[in-house]
């Protein structure tokens, strides 16, 4: 059997066991887990292809989940609008806020300075949800409704493991077209050395703007299936360590591996319930897993670009 | 006026500290590169060993001062020698994940060790103020004043007037260069790590007087301070990241006094976002990215 084959084997496998979850043992505690980790997916691909692919380290990528976050929380709990405008505005907001926020800082932010840009952007986001009586302050936004779509109310924990299911699977879908479209072999340009990708006649700045307002995009979604699930958002989620837990995910799953960034998602969403028997000491094995998998296995547990169906990749 | 200038100097007084915190985060930056979040937590556990000096050895506040740099810089050697000096050929942004790796398990030793809630700080320095015209000037803030002072221009004549002092300027300019001329880089940078990680533990031990408490989560809320100071002095400034803590400190504070302090992060933030947008070298800073 070729590597291919062997790998569409196990994909398949992967993909017939996670369908048949929810029927083979439907535990809510699985299921919760489970969608978590379908949405938390979401975020790491999409930062993957932000840090892993276009090499722009940011650590804002948090705000823009809790910007579709509460993009959704005003528009369902506060003014009633179904899912359809919610959802679109999820996606729309933060890749309008990127768009801007980029288009300033792009131009002369590189590096650790746009990382640091990106920090602030989150930090000031989040002082407007702590501070704004009308998004909750503190307490945040509560009675999020369960989505409807033409009629068929997504309010279980089974109908959302396939909901979110679906958006997971239609990420990866669209960060692998779009790492392997012109526009993907641009961003590994200049990731590579933007010099030369300049000589090349590839305009840095006008490449991650786009990726930036991409993957902005997509962590909006993230933010809007989130506060659909929890019916309940409030600042905490969006901190900056859940931007450094994002980067963990990819670290230990596998940079520049969308399937690595699943995995990682995976392993970082289960981890704490693993853990949980070691009550008090949690967080320490935590770190001290990341150190580990930092100093021995740096590229990640995935380490190269999987070629998904015999499509060739960077 | 008055109550505006008693909180000037009080934010001066809290500003010189972010500054010797910060300073000593440069001092790592410049030598290796690396963004050492765990600086933070070396100068949380700087100021509670301090606070263990004190309970313990019922010091004095030099004793104590000393047991929280010399703690401190060695935690901050050790540090360097497991986590940062096997990943030191690979790419610095692995650094930078290795140092949140190192915070967590820090701040979280601490929080199991002393618990979440603050510990209180015994009083080392006997209370009384000095009239400085119409205001009042306590004892504490001149003492802490001083000793940041003192540090800071200790740190000036290690650097310039020492021989160790002359090799970590040149492995910081140049480490390649530095080892041809026969500097043993890895002492060099450990000794680095050592002074700045004391410096931090100083910080750590001078903050817990000041405020008269120490907590596990001191290392986050005031690093954090302390960082957005380095970025507006400029990373890889000395003399800058003082500068920077010193106008953090008084931004933050007339800020805190005179506008709502929920919104502080935010304005902080704000004004580093600025400060990148106008000048992302810092006011003084050299090394461009």
């Amino acid at each position: 059997m070729t590597p291919e084959r062997k790998q569409l084997v196990v994909l398949c496998m992967v993909a017939i066991a996670t369908l048949a979850i929810p029927v083979v043992y439907p535990a809510p505690y699985v299921l919760r887990l489970m969608v978590l980790i379908f949405i938390y997916s979401i975020l790491s691909m999409s930062l993957n292809v932000l840090a892993g692919y276009a090499g722009m380290i940011s650590l804002g990528h948090a705000a823009f989940f809790g910007l579709g976050a509460y993009t959704t929380a005003v528009m369902s709990a506060k003014m009633g609008l179904p899912f359809i405008p919610c959802f679109f505005a999820s996606a729309l907001v933060p890749a309008v806020i990127a768009a801007v926020y980029g288009a300033i800082v792009l131009r002369s932010l590189r590096y650790i300075y746009f990382t640091l840009a990106s920090w602030g952007l989150l930090e000031i986001l989040n002082s407007i949800y702590l501070n704004v009586s009308y998004l909750g302050g503190p307490n945040g936004i509560r009675g999020i409704p369960d989505i409807v779509i033409l009629g068929i109310r997504i309010g279980s924990d089974i109908s959302f493991f396939y909901f979110s299911l679906v958006f997971a699977v239609l990420t990866l879908i669209s960060c692998e077209l779009l790492i392997l479209s012109r526009v993907g072999r641009a961003w590994t340009a200049i990731r590579e050395n933007e010099v030369v990708a300049g000589v090349m006649g590839i305009d840095a700045y006008r490449y991650q703007l786009l990726v930036f307002m991409i993957t902005s995009c997509f962590a909006g979604i993230a933010g809007s299936l989130f506060a659909y699930y929890e019916s309940f958002i409030s600042p905490v989620s969006f901190s900056v360590w859940e931007s450094i837990f994002l980067f963990c995910m990819l670290l230990v799953g596998g940079r520049r591996s969308l399937i690595g960034s699943v995995v990682g998602t995976a392993i970082f969403v289960l981890l704490p319930e693993v853990l949980r028997g070691m009550g008090d000491y949690r967080m320490t094995v935590y770190g001290v897993i990341l150190l580990v998998v930092i100093l021995f296995k740096p590229t990640g547990l995935v380490p190269q670009r999987y070629i998904i169906l015999g499509l060739k990749g960077a | 006026m008055t109550n505006f200038l008693e909180q000037f100097i009080a934010s001066i007084v809290t500003g010189a500290t972010y500054g010797l915190l910060a300073i000593g985060f440069n001092l790592i930056f410049g030598i290796l590169g690396l963004i050492q979040f765990a600086h933070w937590e070396v100068y949380m556990f700087g100021g509670f060993m301090g606070l263990m000096a004190a309970w313990f050895l019922q010091a004095n506040l030099v004793v104590v001062l000393l047991a929280g740099m010399i703690s401190a810089g060695v935690l901050g050697m050790i540090i360097e020698k497991i986590a940062f000096k096997p990943i030191r050929s690979q790419s610095t942004d692995i650094g930078f994940f290795a140092s949140i790796a190192v915070s967590i398990i820090l701040q979280n030793v601490a929080l199991k060790i002393w618990g979440t809630e603050w510990t209180a700080f015994p009083n080392l320095i006997s209370p009384g103020s000095f009239s400085l015209g119409p205001i009042q000037v306590t004892k504490i803030q001149l003492i802490v004043l001083g000793v940041v002072i003192l540090l800071l221009v200790g740190l000036r004549m290690v650097l310039y007037r020492t021989k160790i002092g002359v090799a970590v300027r040149a492995v910081t300019v140049n480490r390649n260069a530095a080892t041809l001329m026969g500097i043993n880089t890895d002492t060099t940078i450990s000794i680095s790590f050592g002074v700045a990680s004391a410096l931090a533990g100083a910080a750590g031990v001078i903050m817990g007087v000041y405020y008269q408490m120490v907590w596990p989560l001191m290392g986050g809320t005031t690093g954090l301070k302390a960082f957005i100071a380095v970025v507006i002095g400029g990373v890889g400034s000395l003399p800058g990241s003082v500068i920077g803590g010193v106008l953090l400190g008084i931004a933050e504070g007339m800020g805190a006094a005179f506008i709502s302090s929920t919104w502080r992060d935010g304005i902080s933030f704000g004004v580093l976002v600025l400060v990148l947008l106008i000048r992302p070298a810092g006011l003084f800073g050299g090394k461009s990215a």
